[in-house]
């Protein structure tokens, strides 16, 4: 039912659905569902820090934040969670 | 009653509970100071944390962020003129007028005790009517339970606005996902593919992650929104709050009414209210014209209001098991992880903790005013912190709590998928309301449904029989083809409109 509702409730609307603003919003929004499908994927294979941090790097590059500053806020902030998950709650994402 | 009382006051006294509560409120307030951010979103990402927690200490948090979220959306509201939650659009009308002519510090001042005045009222309106309307739904049997539910279903076309039909398919799509699990009454896996995970059903807390949190985000970037920054912070001239406060505590009062009455309806929130109780200052104002253009009693209204929605909400939701709006639908999950169903039976069984969440929300109310004291300014400029570490932010702290509540993987891609299914349905300008309300109210009207057949040995007519039933039968067909009607008239109008 749903299958025919989506593509009807597209078809039917009085103005075509504006999926992003602009062409230079398209490129990040598409290479962040990639980067999380490919995190997911990765889970078993890849070490949480490595893989977090590397997630976090890529969506601040994707938003045109400095290398310099990505890495050091993505690596932070991936300890944080890590700290605050593993360390605080005894939370294995491995 | 005064037993359970004394025993919830004296819960309430423990610093660890006290320290949550006020952990709480910072994050509340943090999530609500920044444009981007909302209760929801803070409450959806904090309830894998509490799982860890005691009952009272884990819902101190939520209640905390919960009740610091929406007075700190009128912060950036009015100094900014961007709304920090959706329950905060309405303040930015008159308060960042106020901000625009210097009086910054009395559009703050009044935000502060305008919310304080809603959250308190709003409390009081849970202490005194949750246990008569809980004692009231006691009485009930599953057929009245299978009306209430089919009526608060029905509510998905009110809060729809103008996309009626698209709030019919969304609520239909999170009844078609409640199906998803064991049957209630035989334990047959029902559209579960095989997989165990899906056994106990499509995990609420999860979706609820991937819908307010990454679909906020996806749908943030896709759109460019940058809101940071635009406008300056004026501060304000000498505080001429003396000279308002007959003005203020009259519109305060009656938004606080209009917002307790509106929280209590399923699924209608904050912002609903907020413009509702605008309007209606407006309307019985002497100076109609101040508003918008910097009206103290516009701004009073509108956060009062905003605020009062809290004790409405609360109140369904407790004594009913609906969510009177978004955050309290997220709540629910948060209850049921710590093992205690909403509804009237949670006024036999847990009484002591009904009284805990009432003085807690009163507690935070107070908290929360006292922060917006003195925190005011401060939280304005983290407004100002950029987009993209919010997002990466809100990104990694839905991964990791949708994962935490469970250790499951299967979370995390059931939070990705419904974090998709978020961004699609907010570019068709499908509202997500209805779709947690079918979820939610899914397997209590199946449920109650068959329970009731079971009982009338699969005879229809005595269920429809029951007065009861037939006012929430009536209730819900009126809810649901009034905005129907009245769609379909204004479309008849408007040809005739246009041709004139």
């Amino acid at each position: 039912m749903l299958a025919f509702a989506l593509p009807l409730l597209i078809a039917g609307r009085p103005r075509p659905v504006q999926w992003v603003a602009t062409q230079q919003q398209a490129r990040p929004l598409i290479a962040l569902i990639l980067a999380l499908t490919l995190y997911l994927l990765l889970w078993h294979w890849v070490p949480f820090l490595i893989r977090t941090a590397l997630l976090a790097i890529v969506l601040l590059r994707l938003a045109s934040v400095g290398w310099r500053r990505a890495i050091f806020v993505g690596c932070l902030t991936t300890l944080a969670l890590w700290a605050g998950f593993f360390l605080g709650l005894h939370v294995n994402f491995d | 009653m005064s037993s359970e009382l004394t025993a919830a006051l004296t819960q309430l006294l423990e610093p660890r509970i006290v320290g949550f509560l006020t952990a709480g409120v910072g994050l509340g307030m943090l999530f609500g100071a920044l444009p981007g951010l909302t209760a929801t979103m803070g409450i959806a990402l904090l309830v894998p944390l509490t799982f860890w927690l005691p009952t009272d200490q884990g819902l101190a948090m939520l209640l905390g962020i919960y009740c610091g979220a929406i007075p700190a959306g009128g912060i950036p509201a009015i100094l900014l003129n961007v709304p920090g939650t959706p329950a905060s659009i309405a303040a930015t009308w008159d308060g960042y007028a106020l901000s625009q002519k210097g009086r910054a510090d009395l559009a703050l001042k009044i935000n502060v005790f305008a919310s304080l005045f809603g959250q308190l009222l709003g409390v009081l309106f849970l202490a005194l009517a949750a246990f008569p309307i809980a004692s009231l739904a006691l009485r009930m049997g599953p057929a009245e339970y299978f009306g209430l539910g089919v009526f608060g279903l029905s509510l998905m076309a009110g809060v729809s606005g103008k996309r009626v039909w698209e709030g019919v398919l969304a609520g239909t799509l999170g009844l078609a996902l409640a199906t998803v699990g064991l049957d209630p009454l035989t334990a047959y896996p029902r559209f579960t593919f095989g997989l165990p995970e899906l056994l106990d059903g499509v995990a609420f807390v999860p979706v609820m992650i991937g819908l307010f949190g990454l679909g906020e985000v996806l749908a943030a970037i896709s759109a460019g929104v940058t809101p940071f920054g635009a406008t300056t912070h004026r501060s304000a001239d000498a505080p001429a709050l003396q000279r308002c406060v007959g003005p203020v505590l009259g519109s305060s009062l009656l938004g606080s009414l209009i917002g307790v009455f509106v929280g209590a309806v399923p699924a209608a929130g904050g912002d609903i209210a907020a413009i509702i109780a605008w309007d209606q200052s407006r309307r019985l104002s002497p100076n109609r014209e101040e508003f918008g253009q910097g009206s103290t009693r516009g701004l009073a209204a509108a956060c009062a209001a905003a605020n009062a929605v809290i004790g409405g909400a609360m109140t369904t939701m407790m004594t009913l098991g609906i969510p009177g709006d978004a955050p309290s639908a997220v709540l629910i999950g948060a209850l049921l992880i710590h093992g205690v169903q909403p509804g009237p039976l949670m006024f036999r069984d847990h009484r002591t903790l009904v009284w805990t969440i009432v003085l807690l929300l009163a507690l935070a109310a107070l908290v929360t005013a006292s922060v917006g004291l003195l925190g005011s300014a401060p939280l304005a400029r983290l407004a100002r912190v950029p987009a993209p570490y919010l997002w990466m932010a809100v990104v990694l702290l839905s991964i990791t709590g949708a994962y935490a509540l469970n250790n499951s993987l299967t979370d995390v891609w059931l939070m990705f998928i419904a974090g998709l299914a978020g961004f699609v349905l907010r570019k068709l300008e499908v509202p997500l309301g209805p779709l947690v309300l079918g979820l939610i109210l899914g397997p209590m009207i199946e449920s109650n449904l068959r329970r009731a057949l079971v009982l009338s040995r699969g005879d229809w007519s005595t269920i429809f029989a029951r007065p009861l039933v037939l006012v929430f039968l009536v209730a819900a067909a009126a809810a649901l083809f009034g905005p129907v009607a009245a769609l379909r008239r204004a479309q008849h109008n408007r040809p005739a409109a246009l041709s004139r």
